[in-house]
């Protein structure tokens, strides 16, 4: 793994400009410090770091693993599944054009990364970006039915890092910027992804 | 009437000149997930170590940061120049300047702080657990006259945390929350600028820190930090400290802070509030 310890990937001031200036456009909605803070707000802002530390743990052991939800065998692909529903996250992030955007964009950040394009050399990208999209569709509780390999398998012997993890995740966050999908959707959808981790390092050397 | 503030100027400038220069590396790790410099030169937010450590390295990549800080309250004033350095995400190696400006009684103390943070376990964001890091302070004041003077036992000492921290992904109206904790088993009578120890409690006690950050927007983050402190010395009561923060990233290398700050009594003077400015530098 060469790459990854000279080569800079800066979201903010990396190549496509223009892609990149939706990130700082949300700086106004901060406004200043303000000065005079109510002693109340204090005592019930310990009890919130306790309550969202311990609660928080709690709900979040019962993520689904990975690996088990995809543990089927066969192609890449989509099946027809059950309609989403409206209050869907796929419909929140815009539902198919804009996943099939998300991912078109996600593909080019991809291509212009010397960290982690040799991984896909070999790739048939048509493939890839088709079993990509299915598994963002599938994830997102989408009409769409993630058929491949599942992670795990998708992924052993590569060689992937965190550092490649993060890269990967830090590019579908940028596209997902770029494609304007709103910040709720797009922070859930990344979670999700996020608890795959474990499961794309699996099996790694 | 002479600002400590003032001397830190400089450096502020050159850092901020650094905004404008791209620099030639970060790390992998995503924006702001080394959080910011906190007072005693660790990473985290302005008051409280995190689990995080410095900077966006990840495996087989380091990082290092600098910052500058400088906090007024009422009658004190605090600057701060740190520097930190983090080995492939694993370890996390500090030293801070701390110079604590006495403005209405007169006088000034100073510490020096060596720091270390191994992260022991997990990411905040991929683990159900998030991270675990274990940190060590070591602390020596300059010149511990003051601080004897008040009935500080030692003018060195060593603070032992446990820190972790967890993303929650759109947590609060979609927007990510990340959550700190961590333990501090200490002797510092306020953070070691007056000593270690006192008249009315000589040995360790445990204490709890803990903080909230909201992600805004991609550069931006608000929050709030708590602060548990013990109270050791007879003449000179000791309160638990608290902040909000709001928290800006220009780009993966620079960030400053801005907090105001609720630090209560010190030294014998009641209720000191105030403004935290601080400035980092990711390289
Ligand atoms: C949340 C994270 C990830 C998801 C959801 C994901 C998803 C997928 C999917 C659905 C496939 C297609 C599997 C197939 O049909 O054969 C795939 C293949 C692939 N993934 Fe990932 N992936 C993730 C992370 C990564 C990372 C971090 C890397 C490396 C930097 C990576 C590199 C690859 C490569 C090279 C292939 C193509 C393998 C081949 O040529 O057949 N992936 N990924
Ligand atoms: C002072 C510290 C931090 C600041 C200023 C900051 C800022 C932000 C902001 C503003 C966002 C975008 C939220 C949105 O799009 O709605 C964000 C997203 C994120 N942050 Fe942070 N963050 C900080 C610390 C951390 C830490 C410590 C972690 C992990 C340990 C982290 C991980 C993430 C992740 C994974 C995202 C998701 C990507 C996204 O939403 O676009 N951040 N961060």
């Amino acid at each position: 793994m060469t790459g990854c310890f000279h080569t800079p990937n800066d979201v903010v001031s990396r190549s496509r400009a223009s892609r990149h200036a939706a990130l700082g456009s949300d700086a106004s909605q901060v406004s200043a410090l303000r000065a005079c803070i109510a002693q109340a707000i204090w005592k019930p802002a310990l009890l919130v770091i306790g309550l969202a530390v311990l609660g928080g743990c709690a709900h979040s052991s019962s993520a689904p693993s990975a690996d088990t939800h995809q543990a089927s065998t066969g192609d890449a692909g989509s099946r027809a599944a059950p309609h989403a529903s409206d209050d869907s996250l796929y419909a929140a992030l815009g539902g198919k054009p804009v996943i099939d955007a998300v991912v078109n964009d996600f593909l080019y950040r991809i291509a212009g990364d010397e960290r982690i394009v040799d991984f896909f050399a070999n790739t048939n990208i048509d493939h890839f970006a088709e079993a990509f999209t299915t598994q963002l569709c599938d994830i997102s509780d989408g009409p769409c039915d993630y058929a491949g390999p599942s992670m795990a398998r998708a992924h052993q012997q590569m060689g992937i890092t965190d550092a490649h993890f993060n890269a990967v995740v830090d590019h579908l966050r940028a596209a997902l910027i770029d494609q304007q999908v709103p910040a709720g959707p797009r922070n859930r959808l990344l979670g999700r992804l996020a608890r795959l981790h474990d499961a794309v390092m699996l099996r790694q050397p | 009437m002479r600002r400590s503030g003032l001397s830190f100027l400089p450096i502020m400038l050159a850092l901020i000149a650094l905004l404008s220069a791209p620099a030639a590396q970060a790390g992998s790790r995503l924006l702001a997930t080394g959080g910011v410099t906190q007072v005693e030169g660790a990473s985290g937010g302005g008051i409280s170590p995190w689990g995080v450590l410095a900077g966006t390295a990840s495996e087989g990549e380091f990082a290092a940061t600098a910052s500058v800080s400088q906090a007024r309250v009422d009658d004190y004033s605090l600057g701060v120049a740190g520097i930190a350095g983090n080995i492939q995400d694993r370890l996390e190696l500090s030293m801070a300047r701390q110079r604590f400006d006495l403005d209405t009684l007169g006088g000034r103390l100073e510490q020096d702080i060596l720091g270390a943070k191994l992260r022991l376990y997990g990411d905040p964001l991929y683990d159900t657990w998030g991270t675990w890091s274990l940190g060590v302070q070591r602390k020596r004041m300059v010149d511990g006259e003051l601080a004897k003077a008040l009935g500080a036992k030692d003018t060195a000492g060593t603070d032992l945390y446990l820190a972790t921290s967890k993303l929650w992904f759109a947590a609060v109206g979609g927007r990510n929350l990340l959550t700190n904790l961590t333990l501090r088993s200490t002797r510092a009578n306020q953070g070691g600028l007056l000593g270690f120890g006192g008249d009315q409690k000589a040995s360790r006690s445990l204490v709890v820190e803990g903080s909230l950050g909201l992600m805004l927007a991609p550069d931006w983050v608000v929050g709030i930090e708590y602060r548990q402190k013990p109270d050791n010395l007879g003449v000179a009561a000791e309160s638990d400290w608290r902040d909000i923060y709001v928290a800006h990233f220009f780009n993966k290398h620079v960030s400053l802070t801005g907090a105001w700050l609720d630090l209560g009594d010190i030294a014998g003077l009641a209720d000191q509030q105030g403004g935290y400015l601080s400035l980092q530098v990711a390289l």
